[in-house]
């Protein structure tokens, strides 16, 4: 009863202050205003009220990046600034009104929402003032020599709520666009800083494609920031609050050094809740180039055997992907086969075998004088064929950096058409244990583990763990069994 | 070249045989206007007026410096207890702004004689919009200042950091100028007031004699009436008190805004006395304009623990 009493207290109070009609408003340069039509008042309330702020706002959002270029040797950096609209403003004075003579249809109702002109300017200068008082906060601080950016980047999403541009005062200088000047501040901030690595550590035993470095970021004593570093290539990020952190990734290097582009942002650790829809929005990031040092870790053997009148070598290869191998003796090229074997007139001292033309992590061995171990046996190198390495190292990571269902099945198309994968149920596979497995949770679409063929146990590309069969714990994913040749 | 040797002679005779140097500040933030203009003159002279006094053992002398009676009789309370002079004669500092579209100056130092002793101090100057003296504090360790503002989360918080901090030195400043009223008006009228007293506990062993016995902390409650007239007491027979504030830190009250708990370390120094204890007080900022203290517990620091030492969180609020 009481609800119905405030309703229709409300209604009587808006039919009074109803001088004006919906037309007369649209027409009234007095006011800022947009018509929206739906079949309930709230609806079309809320559109028109959508439209009219997007209205007032069309620049209001901007996310800036700092692109950096680097062309024949040389780097630029550029701000690239793409604007979207919003309506998180703060305004206060918005009206609405429904227009009853404006029905299309009977179960239609047009309403128009609107604000004066005297309004917005009232909610531009509300904003205006807190704006101010941050800067003046920020030259107190500044004097004092402590630290004005968290209060810089506040200040500068406060910016977002206000329908108008907004001017200040810093340092007795007047500001004409406060935005603009705070965007400056937090540029520099974001030219002034970049990353530092330490040498990536790889994961133990079964998890060798794992890897994880320290980051650290330089030039910045932000203790209220947390960065992000984000790189699409190796499908991974990492929070590095007051500058420090872990980044993950999967890689199989194929170079001593390799070199990577990524995303550096930051964003203060605690946000005023006034402005949190104005920073999801709006952030600022920065284009990073880092190295990977892997020198320390790549190991390039190989074991050598007679086989008959031949000799046979196959490498032994741990943190590196082979492109190319080359094998030396006595200095002589003698053959760019993955497995070596020639006869054994051919060897003469040592062998030397150079994988992607890197000389530093070459290995060679003396072969006269010490007898060449014979075997006599059939059983499989440990990297047999160019296409198995290409199939385990390249098209099975590829699975690992999916997330989901839709990527998997563009993925498994692109196979198809390349002749390189087979798929189905676990059945459907003579030997199974061959086959890669993909988990993938029905509700989420989400892929939970992308297991490797069976070698001592399958690897989860995802969690890094070694599951030694498929059983119950799987129970409740959809189970994809992929052949990669 | 010999008028400049003499120059030179006769200045470093003035700086070094008497110390009446004058000090001239340099605002480093200056933007030549009026107020700041008028801010730099004032505050060199009374500086330089103060170097001389402090010198000739005298009375400050005011002549040419435009200073409001009520800053004037505040700042002749401080000097009649602790006067001080600064030795630097170039001094760069940072004009800040306060609320209330008030300026202050931080971090000019000098050196405070209370009776036979001379320590360091930093004096604040709190200037009013219009460029003219308002108040004289001696300041808290600016590093702790810093730090203590830089804790503020937002804007409000920075606020109330600013005004407790300021707060702090007008109140430690208020024991130099033996300034009861400041202190009668700051203490609300139904402030509790708890001063811890040690007593040592004697027990008898089985053999008849007193062992050492253990020193304990009694907590004696006061009401304001019977504090002020203990403090009028203390006033009246110490020719000067000196008070200090360290490891201040300071604790928004979770349900209410308006109310902060202060607890620092305070040092205490006059002529007949000197201790150093916990000092705990709750403020209440509900009219900006003037706190008020309804709490204030001092605890001596040697008896005890830490884990009893009084805090916020040991009391509830009923307003």
């Amino acid at each position: 009863m009481i609800k119905r009493t405030v309703v229709f207290l409300w209604l009587l109070s808006f039919g009074g202050l109803h001088a004006q009609t919906c037309d007369e408003i649209l027409n009234d340069k007095a006011y800022f205003s947009y018509r929206a039509t739906a079949e309930t008042v709230e609806a079309a309330r809320s559109a028109a009220q959508d439209f009219l702020l997007n209205q007032i706002t069309t620049t209001v959002k901007s996310v800036t990046e700092l692109k950096t270029k680097e062309i024949s040797g040389e780097v630029s950096q550029e701000y690239v600034s793409t604007g979207r609209m919003s309506s998180n403003l703060r305004l206060s004075g918005l009206r609405h009104v429904v227009c009853e003579n404006q029905r299309r249809r009977d179960d239609d109702v047009t309403v128009v929402v609107y604000i004066s002109l005297d309004d917005l300017e009232k909610s531009a200068r509300e904003v205006e003032n807190q704006v101010q008082q941050y800067l003046e906060m920020m030259e107190m601080k500044k004097l004092l020599d402590n630290d004005i950016l968290t209060d810089a980047y506040t200040a500068y999403l406060l910016t977002f709520l206000s329908p108008m541009n907004i001017s200040a005062t810093f340092e007795g200088n007047k500001i004409r666009d406060a935005r603009s000047f705070l965007e400056i501040l937090l540029k520099q901030h974001l030219r002034d800083i970049d990353l530092s690595l330490a040498k990536p550590r790889p994961g133990g035993p079964g998890m060798e494609e794992q890897f994880s470095v320290e980051m650290n970021v330089i030039g910045s004593n932000q203790t209220d920031f947390v960065y992000e570093f984000y790189s699409s290539t190796l499908n991974s990020r990492a929070q590095l609050p007051r500058g420090k952190g872990t980044f993950h990734f999967i890689i199989q290097p194929s170079a001593p050094k390799e070199r990577y582009r990524g995303y550096l942002s930051f964003s203060p650790l605690r946000i005023d809740p006034n402005v949190r829809d104005a920073a999801e929005a709006n952030g600022f990031s920065k284009e990073v180039s880092i190295e990977f040092d892997f020198s320390d870790i790549i190991e390039v053997d190989f074991n050598i055997r007679e086989q008959g009148e031949n000799v046979i070598a196959s490498p032994v290869l741990k943190h590196l992907s082979p492109r190319t191998f080359e094998w030396f003796s006595n200095g002589k090229l003698i053959s760019t086969d993955q497995i070596l074997r020639v006869p054994k007139d051919e060897i003469q001292g040592s062998v030397k075998l150079v994988v992607n033309g890197l000389t530093s992590h070459a290995k060679e061995q003396t072969v006269r004088g010490a007898p060449i171990q014979t075997v006599q046996t059939d059983k499989k190198p440990e990297i047999t064929t160019e296409q198995e390495v290409r199939s385990v190292s390249l098209l099975g990571s590829e699975l690992g950096k999916l997330q989901n269902f839709s990527d998997l099945q563009n993925k498994l198309r692109s196979f198809r058409q390349n002749g390189q994968a087979t798929w189905g149920r676990q059945n459907d596979f003579v030997n199974p244990d061959q086959c890669w497995v993909i988990m993938v949770d029905g509700e989420s679409q989400k892929l939970i583990h992308v297991l490797t063929p069976n070698q001592d146990g399958r690897k989860d590309l995802k969690t890094g763990k070694v599951f030694q069969q498929i059983d119950e714990q799987f129970n409740g994913y959809a189970q994809i069994w992929i052949d990669l040749f | 070249m010999d008028r400049f040797i003499l120059t030179l002679v006769v200045g470093l005779f003035a700086v070094a045989g008497f110390g009446q140097n004058r000090t001239q500040i340099k605002l480093n933030n200056s933007d030549n206007s009026a107020v700041h203009q008028r801010i730099v003159r004032d505050v060199s002279a009374l500086l330089t007026a103060c170097n001389v006094a402090s010198v000739q053992n005298k009375a400050i002398d005011w002549t040419g410096i435009q200073i409001g009676n009520n800053a004037k009789s505040r700042i002749n309370d401080i000097w009649s207890t602790s006067p001080f002079r600064c030795i630097e004669t170039n001094l760069d500092v940072n004009l800040l702004r306060i609320p209330g579209g008030k300026f202050q100056l931080r971090q000019i130092p000098v050196v405070v004689i209370t009776g036979d002793a001379r320590k360091n101090e930093e004096l604040v100057f709190n200037i009013r919009p219009d460029g003219s003296i308002e108040d004289l504090y001696f300041g808290l360790d600016q590093h702790r200042y810093r730090h203590l503002l830089s804790a503020g989360e937002g804007l409000t918080d920075f606020r109330r950091r600013q005004m407790i901090l300021d707060f702090l030195e007008n109140f430690r400043t208020a024991y130099n100028r033996k300034d009861l009223n400041m202190l009668e008006m700051t203490f609300s009228e139904n402030a509790l007031i708890i001063v811890g007293r040690v007593v040592q506990e004697t027990e008898r062993g089985v053999d008849g004699m007193a062992s050492l016995g253990q020193q304990k902390v009694e907590l004696i409650r006061y009401n304001k009436q019977q504090y002020m007239e203990n403090l009028r007491r203390v006033f009246s027979r110490n020719a000067f008190i000196d008070v200090n504030f360290d490891d201040i830190e300071i604790v928004k009250h979770g349900s209410r805004d308006e109310i902060y708990g202060v607890n620092l370390r305070q040092k205490w120094r006059s002529s007949t006395y000197g201790d150093e204890g916990y000092l705990f007080l709750m403020i209440d900022f509900e009219d900006e304009e003037h706190p008020l203290i309804h709490v204030r517990a001092w605890q001596p620091e040697k008896e005890t623990p830490m884990e009893e030492v009084i805090e916020l969180g040991d009391f509830d609020i009923i307003k």
